[in-house]
C-alpha cells in the first residue's frame, strides 16, 4: 500500500513539474477609466481586411477616449463551438459576429440584448429586409432583432459558356424560372454524358420558397413548406436526378464539393456568390473566360436567397451602451460600403446601396456583372432560412431526406412530411 | 539463365509489389498532390482536368504569404510547449498507471482498468463546456499550459503501457525480489528498461496528438498571441475566397516538425511496435 501512494505521490509531482514547465501568460490586464469593449470577427484577419478593421478602430477610439476597442478573431473552423462555450462560461465578447442561425442560438440561451427594446430608434437605420433578417421570434424568443445587420450576401448563378453550347443550350439565353431550369436539365442529359446541371436539389430553403412554397408560418410555431407547392418542386427535382442531371454525389450532405465540380468542368450551374467570380479567376483561369453569370432562379423574380450577417450583443456586457454605439458605428452605411467594396458583398444599411460605387459598376468583366445583377437582387429580394432551421435543427435532416427521396426509397411528399415533422419537434425545445 | 528468372519472380511476388506499390500512392500521392499545389503560381489552373503534377508557373510566393500572414514561428514555439508538457505527462503519467495496471495486483484494479478505457469514447463535444469551466475555475484559461492540460495522459496510451508490461515475463522482477529489490527499484530498474520502445510509442503519439489538436485549443485559448500553429494556420481559410495554393503550402509548413520529430525516433518507434504488439 505504501508503495502505491508513493507512485501517486512521483505522479502528482511529474505533474506539478510539468505545469511549471509551462509558461502561461497572464490574464489580461482590466483597463482603469477606460471601457473596454471586445469585439469579435469570424475569420476577417487576414492581409485584406485587417487594415480595415484596424482603420475602423482607430477612428472611434479618436472620438471616444473613454472607450477601448479590443478586437478579436475567430479562425474559420469550430466558431459555433468556441461561441457556445463563450456564452455558458460568461466569457461573451460584448460584440460577437454571426449569421442569423448562429446568433438565433445564442439569443434563445438568453446571451444576446433584443435591440429593438434597447434601442428602438436603431431599426430606421437599415433597410426593412435586413431588420427582419435579424428579427427573431417565437418559442421562448422575445420578438425582436438580436443583432445589427452588417454584410448582405448573395450572388449570382454561373453558367459554364461552353458547356452550355457543347449540350444544346443557348449561352445567350440562360435559365431564370424553374421551368426553364428543369428543360435545360433534361435537354443536358439529353445531349451530353457525364456533365450535370449543377447540385442543386431542395434542401435549401430558397429552392422551394422561390417555387411558391411558405417555408414557415408567420408566427414562426410551424413549418409549413410540405405545402402544395413543395411537394410538386421536390417533385420536379427527384425527376431532374432521375434523369441525371444531378450528380450522386451531391446527395451526400456532408459533401461540400460543388465547386471543385464546377471548376472541374462537371456542371453546367452553380449558385454563387458575387465574390465567387474573383475566385474562379484565381483557382480556374481558363474555366474563367468561359463563364457568364444570370440571376437566381425563381419564379417570381425575387432573390430569396439573400443572407444577412449580424452584429450581436451580449445580455452580460457590462458596458452595453458603449458596445451598442460600437457597433452601429461598424454597421453605418459610410463604414459597410468601405468593407462591401472590398469583400464584394453589399451593405445592410439605408442608403448603402445608393452610393456612387454602385450606380457605376463597370459590367466588362465577370465579377462585375456578378456584382451588377447581385446588386439587383439584394435590392428586392430576402432570406428565406428561417434563423432557427439551424444545422441540427433541420438542415441537416432534411439533406438526408431529400436523398432519400431521390434515391427512390421514399416520395417527395414524405421527404418533406418527415423534416417538417422533426423540425416543428425541435422548435418546442 | 531461364530458369534462375522463373525462380526469382513467382506470382505471389509480383502481387506483393503491386499492393506495395498501391499503398505507397495511396499514402504518398496525397502528400505529393499538395507540395504540387503549394508551388503552383497564380497562372496554373488548379482544377484542371486532367490534374497536373508539375506547376507551369513555378512560384515559392505561397509560402512567402504563409510566414507574412502567419507568425509560424512563434505559433510553433506554443505548439512545441504544448507538446512537451503533452510528451512529458503522458510517457511518465501512463507509464506509472501501466505498471499498477499491468503488474501490480489491487483491489479495484479492473473497474480503474475500465474505467480509463471508457473515456476512450467520450468525445470533445460532449465535454468540452464543462472542461473549460474547470479550466476557468483553475483560472487557466488562454493558457499554454490550459492547452495541454486535459490531454496530459490519454486512456490509449494507458492501454499501451499496461500490455507493454504485461509482456514481460513474471521471473524477471521474481529475480529482482528474491535479491532483495523493492517495488520503486523493480518498476524502475527491472521493468521500465524493457518497455522503453513502447514509452518512444506514446510519446510520438502525445507529440502528434497535441501537435494536430484544434478544438480544444480554439475553446481554451482566446488571446492570439498564445494560439497553437493549428489556429494560426486555419486563418489561411478565407472567409469569401479561399486559396487552396495558400492553405496546401499552410499545411506542408506545419507538418516540417512532425516528420523531423517522427525521422528522430524512426527506429525507436518501429521498435516499439513490435514489442507492444507481437510480444503480448
Amino acid at each position: 500500500m505504501n508503495t502505491v501512494k508513493k507512485i501517486v505521490a512521483v505522479a502528482g509531482a511529474a505533474a506539478m513539474l510539468a505545469s511549471v514547465a509551462a509558461c502561461g501568460s497572464g490574464s489580461d490586464t482590466a483597463g482603469g477609466d477606460t471601457k473596454e469593449i471586445s469585439f469579435q470577427t469570424w475569420n476577417l484577419k487576414n492581409e485584406k481586411y485587417t487594415p480595415y478593421f484596424e482603420g475602423l478602430i482607430k477612428e472611434y477610439e479618436k472620438d471616444h477616449p473613454d472607450v477601448k476597442i479590443k478586437w478579436m478573431d475567430q479562425p474559420s473552423d469550430g466558431y459555433e463551438d468556441k461561441l457556445s462555450t463563450q456564452a455558458a462560461s460568461g466569457e461573451l465578447p460584448d460584440i460577437v459576429d454571426g449569421g442569423a442561425s448562429i446568433l438565433y442560438s445564442l439569443a434563445k440561451a438568453g446571451a444576446l440584448l433584443n435591440l429593438s427594446k434597447e434601442v428602438p430608434d436603431a431599426e430606421g437605420d437599415y433597410y426593412e429586409g435586413a431588420w427582419g433578417g435579424a428579427t427573431m421570434t417565437g418559442n421562448g424568443i422575445e420578438e425582436g432583432a438580436y443583432g445589427f445587420p452588417w454584410y448582405v450576401n448573395d450572388g449570382p448563378t454561373y453558367w459554364n459558356k461552353s458547356l452550355m453550347q457543347q449540350c444544346g443550350l443557348d449561352p445567350n439565353h440562360v435559365p431564370t424560372t424553374w421551368d426553364e431550369w428543369f428543360a435545360a436539365g433534361k435537354t443536358i442529359t439529353q445531349n451530353c454524358d457525364g456533365i450535370y446541371l449543377g447540385t442543386t436539389m431542395g434542401y435549401n430553403a430558397e429552392d422551394l420558397v422561390t417555387a411558391g412554397a411558405t417555408f414557415m408560418n408567420k408566427d414562426h410555431s410551424k413549418y409549413t413548406f410540405n405545402d402544395e407547392a413543395g411537394v410538386e418542386q421536390l417533385e420536379k427535382f427527384v425527376e431532374s436526378y432521375k434523369e441525371g442531371a444531378i450528380p450522386p454525389e451531391a446527395l451526400d450532405a456532408s459533401w461540400s464539393q460543388a465547386g471543385d465540380l464546377f471548376q472541374r468542368g462537371n456542371l453546367v450551374a452553380m449558385a454563387g456568390s458575387a465574390y465567387s467570380a474573383a475566385g474562379f479567376k484565381q483557382n480556374a483561369p481558363e474555366l474563367y473566360k468561359n463563364l457568364t453569370v444570370g440571376p437566381r432562379i425563381t419564379n417570381d423574380g425575387r432573390s430569396a436567397s439573400v443572407s444577412y450577417e449580424l452584429l450581436g450583443i451580449s445580455s452580460q456586457s457590462k458596458h452595453p451602451d458603449e458596445a451598442i454605439d460600437f457597433a452601429r458605428f461598424v454597421t453605418n452605411a459610410k463604414n459597410q460600403v468601405e468593407f462591401a467594396k472590398q469583400a464584394s458583398v453589399f451593405p445592410s444599411a439605408k442608403g448603402g446601396l445608393e452610393d456612387a460605387y454602385y450606380q457605376d459598376i463597370d459590367d466588362s468583366t465577370l465579377e462585375g456583372q456578378a456584382l451588377k445583377i447581385t446588386l439587383e437582387q439584394v435590392k428586392t429580394g430576402y432570406s428565406s432560412r428561417p434563423a432557427e432551421f439551424t444545422d441540427a435543427n433541420g438542415y441537416k435532416y432534411f439533406q438526408q431526406q431529400i436523398a432519400l427521396a431521390m434515391q427512390g426509397k421514399q416520395t417527395a411528399k414524405e421527404a418533406l412530411d418527415k423534416t417538417v415533422q422533426f423540425a416543428n419537434e425541435r422548435l418546442s425545445k | 539463365m531461364a530458369a534462375l528468372h522463373r525462380k526469382r519472380i513467382t506470382v505471389g511476388k509480383v502481387l506483393q509489389y503491386l499492393v506495395l506499390l498501391l499503398v505507397f500512392l495511396l499514402l504518398v500521392g496525397p502528400f505529393v498532390w499538395e507540395i504540387s499545389l503549394s508551388l503552383k503560381g497564380s497562372g496554373d489552373n488548379v482544377y484542371a482536368v486532367p490534374p497536373y503534377l508539375v506547376p507551369k508557373t513555378p512560384t515559392l510566393d505561397n509560402y512567402k504569404r504563409v510566414f507574412d500572414q502567419v507568425p509560424v514561428f512563434h505559433y510553433m514555439l506554443n505548439s512545441l510547449i504544448v507538446a512537451c508538457i503533452s510528451i512529458v505527462g503522458n510517457i511518465a503519467l501512463s507509464t506509472m498507471a501501466g505498471y499498477a495496471l499491468g503488474r501490480l495486483k489491487w483491489r479495484g484494479r479492473g473497474f480503474v482498468f475500465a474505467l480509463f478505457m471508457g473515456t476512450m469514447v467520450i468525445p470533445l463535444e460532449g465535454v468540452m463546456i464543462s472542461q473549460f469551466l474547470i479550466i476557468k475555475g483553475m483560472g487557466l484559461q488562454n493558457t499554454l499550459l490550459a492547452c495541454a492540460l486535459p490531454g496530459l495522459v490519454g486512456a490509449i496510451n494507458i492501454l499501451l503501457m499496461t500490455n507493454a508490461f504485461k509482456s514481460i515475463p513474471m521471473e524477471l522482477e521474481e529475480a529482482a525480489m528474491v535479491d532483495g529489490a523493492n517495488l520503486w527499484q523493480r518498476f524502475w530498474r527491472i521493468c521500465v528498461p524493457q518497455v522503453k520502445g513502447t514509452m518512444t510509442v506514446v510519446g510520438i503519439f502525445a507529440f502528434v496528438g497535441a501537435w494536430n489538436d484544434f478544438l480544444w485549443p480554439l475553446i481554451a485559448i482566446s488571446d492570439e498571441k498564445n494560439y497553437t500553429l493549428t489556429l494560426g494556420m486555419n486563418r489561411l481559410k478565407g472567409m469569401f475566397i479561399q486559396d487552396p495554393r495558400l492553405i496546401a503550402a499552410g499545411a506542408l509548413v506545419s507538418l516540417i516538425p512532425i516528420i523531423i520529430f517522427f525521422c528522430c525516433f524512426q527506429r525507436y518507434f518501429f521498435r516499439g511496435l513490435e514489442q507492444g504488439g507481437l510480444k503480448g
